[in-house]
């Protein structure tokens, strides 16, 4: 088919094989179409019309070696309408331009027929109209089939560039999308190492600055001035951290295991914690190594959505942190021991957690707990 | 005496130039390096030359355990004390077991009084542990651990340890026997099953038993 402005990206590798397919779709049809045309034609000309042409030539008349003449005309009419189309490449040029060029190969295709029948003596050479109303009926016929052959040509071609553009625009997509989490996760890391580092240590400076203030003053100021400095630092410490922390994970560029003990020490310290890194732990690192920063976000994300399930609706008193490896994967498990999750929750959370997971190639499920809660398990891919 | 050769790994100026002239302000100790990043530290320290790193946790290109580990693989005998505004303290549980002593960790807060600063260098050059005295203050043990069920003394007790106090400051500072804390310390490690023949340091690993059960 035309090939289309809209895919000039395609490589010289796939235009090719697109025309090897388009040429094929072409032979096929106008093969096939023309040869079912040639039989049946040859057969109501001699079984139906019971036209007899070998009685022109004064032998025996007998059906079948008439039929066969007229078949093998029709044939060879038909393969030599087939290399037309292939060699003028009619498929390949604007459609304005097809119904010139299928008139010129059907009027020589059946130009060639009818110089066959007058060799094999099909009409009596001084019929000459039976000759003409013969070749102009073939023309039509020709046409018809080149008409087919082209038809489906250029639905088959549409369909498969349609799918092609259809794979480039989700492959665009998701490219996009990447790279759109990537540009929030860069925002995201320089958001929480500004409020982390710098605001944090003006933070403790003003509170020194403070402090000495409160020596040189009288005592009831001086009081004043500390109650403001200890509600300074509680601000830096709890509120600062957790928003920074919950713009970007503590430890995350270090490894997803830093970040997830990290993360399980920041849990209150009502609530028993068992963290449980595989033996040996330089293996769990290396394979921590080797995720990308998206992966082990994923896995943080995990163990924060389990955590605060945990917390937030489980009443647990115990939660568990399990991170195993092998070669493929690394794989985390985080449990409680509160009450699980109902069967019939709106898992609105889980679900997204899950398309995070899915999105770096990873797993996620929910099941319950050996401790009696509920069980977040998920895998990412290693490597 | 040979001074305590220090060197400072610090991105804020005001910070580093505050611990720069309080630590040349005492006697027994020297400067030998002051960085203000990753890259910076690598260019500018000899771990050679150095008995104790004072490393800024949180670097604009990376971060001062990883700096401090890599000086330590290059001089094992360098004492590693880490800075940060509060506690991310558990940071030390990320340390492989050839790295385990002679990292302290001092918050931003102790580290500006000269009193504190000093004898926690002092601690850490002589290849001791210091863990902040007011963070590990503001620990609690955490429900259900091993550290939860230890009496409040051998809580008391195993809190001091972790501040990098040798038995006989201890005594001072709860104002007992020398015989009575050792028997303490004893007990301590008995309760978190740190007593078998495999216990090269028990004292290490009751520490590392304190960060990684207590909030």
């Amino acid at each position: 088919m035309r090939r289309p402005a809209a895919a000039p990206e395609e490589s010289a590798e796939v235009l090719a094989s697109d025309r090897a397919a388009d040429a094929r779709t072409m032979l096929i049809v106008v093969g096939l179409a023309g040869g079912v045309l040639a039989i049946a034609t040859s057969v109501q000309a001699v079984l139906v019309l019971g036209a007899h042409s070998v009685a022109y030539r004064g032998m025996d008349p007998t059906p079948i070696g008439d039929l066969a003449v007229r078949i093998a005309i029709n044939l060879i009419t038909v393969l030599s309408a087939v290399l037309m189309a292939l060699h003028l490449r009619i498929h390949e040029r604007r459609p304005a331009a097809w119904p010139w060029l299928v008139a010129a190969a059907a009027a020589a295709a059946s130009g060639l027929r009818g110089l066959l029948q007058v060799a094999a003596g099909v009409y009596p050479v001084a019929d000459a109209s039976a000759y003409l109303s013969d070749a102009s009926v073939a023309v039509v016929m020709i046409s018809a089939v080149y008409a087919v052959g082209l038809a489906v040509t250029e639905a088959l071609s549409n369909a498969r560039l349609a799918e092609r553009r259809r794979l480039m625009h989700a492959a665009q997509a998701s490219d996009a999308l990447a790279s759109l989490q990537q540009e929030e996760l860069r925002v995201r890391r320089s958001i929480a190492e500004q409020l982390h580092g710098t605001l944090q240590n003006r933070f403790v400076l003003l509170g020194a600055e403070l402090s000495d203030i409160a020596r040189s003053v009288d005592a009831p100021a001086s009081r004043r001035i500390d109650t403001v400095r200890a509600e300074l630092d509680e601000l830096r410490e709890r509120e600062l951290r957790a928003l920074s922390s919950s713009l970007y994970p503590e430890q995350l560029d270090r490894g997803a295991l830093p970040a997830l003990r990290a993360l399980m020490a920041r849990v209150p310290a009502s609530i028993g914690v068992e963290v449980d890194f595989a033996e040996p732990v330089e293996a769990l690192a290396a394979a921590d190594a080797t995720l990308d920063i998206a992966r082990r976000l994923a896995l943080v994300r995990v163990a924060e959505e389990g955590l605060s399930n945990a917390l937030r609706h489980g009443n647990a008193t115990n939660v568990a942190l399990r991170l195993a490896v092998d070669d493929e994967q690394v794989a985390l498990e985080f449990a409680d021991d509160g009450e699980g999750v109902a069967p019939d929750a709106q898992l609105s959370g889980l679900a997204r957690l899950r398309d995070r997971l899915r999105g770096v190639g990873g797993t996620l499920e929910l099941a319950a707990a050996p401790e009696g809660g509920a069980l977040l398990r998920a895998t990412v891919p290693a490597g | 005496m040979n001074p305590v050769r220090v060197a400072i790994v610090e991105d804020q100026p005001l910070y580093r130039q505050m611990l720069q002239s309080l630590l040349q302000t005492v006697p027994g100790f020297a400067v030998a390096a002051a960085a203000g990043s990753v890259a910076e530290a690598d260019e500018l320290i000899d771990p050679g030359a150095l008995d104790v790193a004072l490393l800024d946790l949180h670097l604009p290109d990376g971060n001062g355990l990883d700096v401090g580990r890599a000086l330590q693989r290059q001089n094992p005998s360098l004492g590693v004390m880490l800075l940060s505004s509060d506690d991310h303290m558990h940071v030390l549980l990320d340390l492989p077991e050839s790295q385990h002593q002679r990292w302290s960790y001092l918050s931003k807060t102790s580290s500006l009084s000269a009193q504190a600063l000093v004898a926690a260098v002092r601690a850490t050059a002589q290849g001791r542990s210091v863990l902040d005295r007011s963070l590990v203050e503001r620990r609690n043990a955490r429900a259900n651990g091993r550290l939860a069920a230890l009496s409040s003394r051998q809580q008391q007790i195993l809190a001091l340890l972790a501040e990098g106090l040798t038995n006989a400051a201890i005594a001072e500072r709860l104002d007992l026997a020398h015989r009575s804390v050792e028997n303490h310390v004893n007990a301590v490690y008995a309760a978190l099953g740190l007593t078998g023949s495999a216990e090269h340091n028990p004292r290490v690993r009751a520490v590392r038993m304190f960060l990684a059960e207590s909030r």
